[in-house]
C-alpha cells in the first residue's frame, strides 16, 4: 500500500526522447518558418503553453473541488492528482516566457500604431494593454500557484502526522476556498486575455466557459490516463473499478457539459446573425470547416456513445481510448481558438513537423514533471480521513 | 396463495450491506432487502444482475429525438413553413434545444412509467409491506419461508441475523405475491 513510484530509466528515456523532439522541433520551426511565418511559431508555442497549463489548472481545481465537496471517493488516487497540478507552476513559467517574448507576435492589441486607427481598441485599451495584462497573470497565477503547493504541502504533511489527526485536513480546506474563487474568476480573465484577445473585435460571454469546459474535461481525462497507467503499471492496487466508473461518469458528463456551453454560444451568435458577432464562425468555418464539425464528433459523438454504458467505464481499455480521444480533441479545440485568429482567415489548419512535435516537448515536460513528483511521497495518502470511504467505494 | 416471509430489521444501511455479504458467504438464500433509499453497494452484495431500467430510457430518449426532429423537420419545411428572421426553413441549430428537451422529457417519462409498471405501482394502489417503517429509516433482509424448510434451518436464519447485528426478527405473511 506505501510503495513508492520508481520513475526507472525507460520512462525518463521516453521524457527525454519526447523533450529533445520538441525541442528539435522549436528550435527547426524558427529557422525555417523565421523569414516569413514566424506568427506560425508563436501560435503554436501559445496553444500549447495554454492547453498544458489549463491542464495543471485543472487538476488543482479538481484538488480544491473535491476537498469543498466533501469527496472521498478519489483518496486513493489523490496523489496522481496532486503530482498533475504540480505540473502548473512549471507550466505557468513557460506560458509567461511566451507571453512576454511573443505578445507582440500574437495580439494585434499590442501594436500602438494599430490601436491608434481603431476606436474600438481604444476603447478596450482600457483593459487591454500590456502593463495590466501581466499584472493580472501575475496576481491570479501566484495567487493559484501559492495555493496549489500549500495544499501539496499539506498533504504531504498529513501523511507524517499521528493517525486520527485532522488539522491538515482542515488546513486543505481553508486553501481550497480560497483556491476557488481565484480559479473561478481567473478561468475567465484567462479566456478573454490569453485567446479570445486573439480576435480583438471579437466577443462573446460565453466564452470562458466554453473554455473552462474544453479544459476541465481535459484535466479529467489526464488524471484518468495517469490512474490507469499506474494501475498498469503495477501500482495503486487499492483503485477499484468502482473508481475508473467515477472518473468514466466525469468524462461523459463533462463532454456533456463542453457540447452544451459549446452549442449555447454557437446558437446564440448564430440566431442573432450580428456581423461582428458571426465573423469568429466564418473565420472557422471556412478552410478549418472539418475541424469544426470534427470537435463536435471526437469531444462529443465519441465520448458520448463509447461511455454510455456502465460496463464501457468499467472497462479500463476503452476507458483509456476515449480519454485518449478526449485530449486530442480539445486540443483540436484549443488549435481552433488559436489557430485562425493567429494566422488569419485566410490560412489553411497549419499542420506540420512544428504542431506534431511542440506538443511533444510539453507532454514530455508534464510527464517529465509527474512522475518525479509521484516518487516523492507516498502512493496513498495513508493518514487522509476519507481513506476508508475511498477503500470501500462501490457503485 | 400467502408467503411467509422472515425479515431481519437494521437501522443502519453500512450495516445491512456487511450483514448481506455474511450471509450471502455463508451460502444463505436472501429473498430481497428492502430499503428507503438506494444502497450503495446493495447490489454488488445481493449478486443483482445490471438494470435493464437504462436501456429502456435509452430507446425512449432516441425515440423522442427522432419524433421531434421529424415533426419539425415536417412541420417547418414542408406543413407550415414560416420565415423567421430570413433563417432557412430547415435550420438544424435552431431544433436542437426541442430535440434535446424532448429526449429528456420522453426517457424520463418513459423510465418512471416503466418503473412504476414493473414494481406493480400505479395511483391509488395500495400495497402490503412488510414493515412500515422500510419506507422511513430501517433496512430489511428478507428471507422467504417455504414450506420444505426444517425448523432447525429457520433457527439458523435467526441466529444469523442476530449476530449480523440485526436489531429486531419479525416472521410476516403476505397474502398476495409480493
Amino acid at each position: 500500500m506505501n510503495e513508492n513510484f520508481n520513475f526507472n530509466t525507460r520512462l525518463k528515456r521516453v521524457c527525454f526522447i519526447l523533450i529533445a523532439i520538441g525541442l528539435a522541433s522549436l528550435i527547426g520551426g524558427f529557422i525555417y518558418y523565421g523569414e516569413n511565418a514566424v506568427h506560425r511559431v508563436w501560435a503554436n508555442l501559445l496553444l500549447d503553453s495554454v492547453f498544458f497549463m489549463e491542464i495543471g489548472m485543472g487538476a488543482a481545481f479538481f484538488l480544491a473541488a473535491v476537498y469543498l465537496a466533501w469527496g472521498g471517493w478519489y483518496t486513493v488516487f489523490k496523489r496522481v492528482v496532486e503530482a498533475i497540478s504540480q505540473w502548473m507552476p512549471f507550466a505557468a513559467g513557460i506560458l509567461f516566457i511566451v507571453l512576454i517574448l511573443g505578445n507582440s507576435h500574437l495580439y494585434e492589441w499590442t501594436h500602438k500604431e494599430v490601436v491608434e486607427h481603431d476606436e474600438l481598441l481604444q476603447h478596450k485599451s482600457v483593459y487591454l494593454n500590456l502593463p495590466f495584462f501581466f499584472i493580472r497573470f501575475i496576481f491570479f497565477v501566484s495567487a493559484l500557484i501559492i495555493c496549489t503547493i500549500l495544499l501539496r504541502r499539506a498533504s504531504l504533511k498529513e501523511d507524517t502526522l499521528p493517525h486520527g489527526d485532522t488539522s491538515m485536513h482542515k488546513r486543505s480546506l481553508v486553501l481550497a476556498s480560497v483556491f476557488v474563487p481565484f480559479f473561478a474568476v481567473y478561468i475567465l480573465v484567462t479566456a478573454w486575455d490569453w485567446l479570445m484577445s486573439l480576435d480583438p473585435h471579437w466577443y462573446s460571454t460565453m466564452y470562458g466557459w466554453y473554455s473552462f469546459a474544453s479544459f476541465w474535461v481535459t484535466s479529467i481525462s489526464v488524471i484518468t490516463l495517469f490512474t490507469i497507467f499506474l494501475k498498469k503499471a503495477g501500482y495503486l492496487k487499492e483503485v477499484n473499478v468502482n473508481h475508473f466508473h467515477n472518473l468514466g461518469i466525469m468524462m461523459f458528463a463533462f463532454s456533456i457539459f463542453w457540447t452544451y456551453v459549446t452549442f449555447c454560444q454557437f446558437m446564440l451568435i448564430w440566431y442573432a446573425n450580428i456581423p461582428e458577432e458571426t465573423i469568429y464562425f466564418q473565420h472557422r468555418y471556412g478552410h478549418y470547416h472539418f475541424l469544426f464539425y470534427g470537435i463536435f464528433i471526437m469531444n462529443f459523438v465519441l465520448p458520448f456513445l463509447l461511455l454510455m454504458s456502465r460496463d464501457a467505464k468499467r472497462n479500463l481499455n476503452r476507458l483509456a481510448f476515449v480519454a485518449c480521444i478526449i485530449i486530442f480533441g480539445h486540443f483540436v479545440d484549443f488549435y481552433l481558438m488559436i489557430m485562425p485568429a493567429s494566422l488569419g482567415p485566410e490560412s489553411s489548419p497549419p499542420f506540420g513537423f512544428l504542431e506534431i512535435g511542440l506538443p511533444c516537448l510539453y507532454a514530455g515536460l508534464l510527464l517529465y514533471v509527474v512522475f518525479t513528483s509521484l516518487t516523492k511521497a507516498k502512493m496513498v495518502p495513508s493518514n487522509h480521513p476519507y481513506l476508508q470511504e475511498s477503500l470501500h467505494n462501490t457503485l | 396463495m400467502s408467503r411467509k416471509f422472515l425479515v431481519g430489521i437494521y437501522n443502519d444501511d453500512e450495516k445491512a450491506v456487511s450483514a448481506v455479504r455474511e450471509l450471502k458467504k455463508n451460502h444463505m438464500d436472501v429473498y430481497d432487502v428492502i430499503s428507503p433509499f438506494a444502497v450503495h453497494g446493495m447490489d454488488d452484495a445481493l449478486g443483482l444482475a445490471e438494470s435493464r431500467l437504462h436501456i429502456t430510457g435509452f430507446i425512449y430518449g432516441a425515440t423522442g429525438t427522432a419524433i421531434a426532429y421529424s415533426l419539425m423537420t415536417w412541420v417547418f419545411t414542408s406543413d407550415w413553413p414560416l420565415n423567421f428572421g430570413g433563417k432557412p426553413h430547415y435550420s438544424f441549430p435552431a431544433f436542437i434545444p426541442i430535440m434535446f428537451e424532448f429526449t429528456v422529457l420522453c426517457a424520463s417519462i418513459g423510465m418512471t412509467v416503466t418503473f412504476l409498471l414493473r414494481s406493480g405501482l400505479f395511483p391509488g394502489r395500495i400495497r402490503e409491506t412488510l414493515d412500515d417503517r422500510f419506507t422511513d429509516d430501517k433496512f430489511g433482509v428478507v428471507f422467504h419461508l417455504h414450506k420444505n424448510l426444517s425448523q432447525q434451518e429457520i433457527d439458523k436464519i435467526k441466529q444469523m441475523l442476530q449476530s449480523t447485528g440485526a436489531e429486531e426478527i419479525k416472521e410476516k405473511e403476505l397474502a398476495k405475491h409480493y
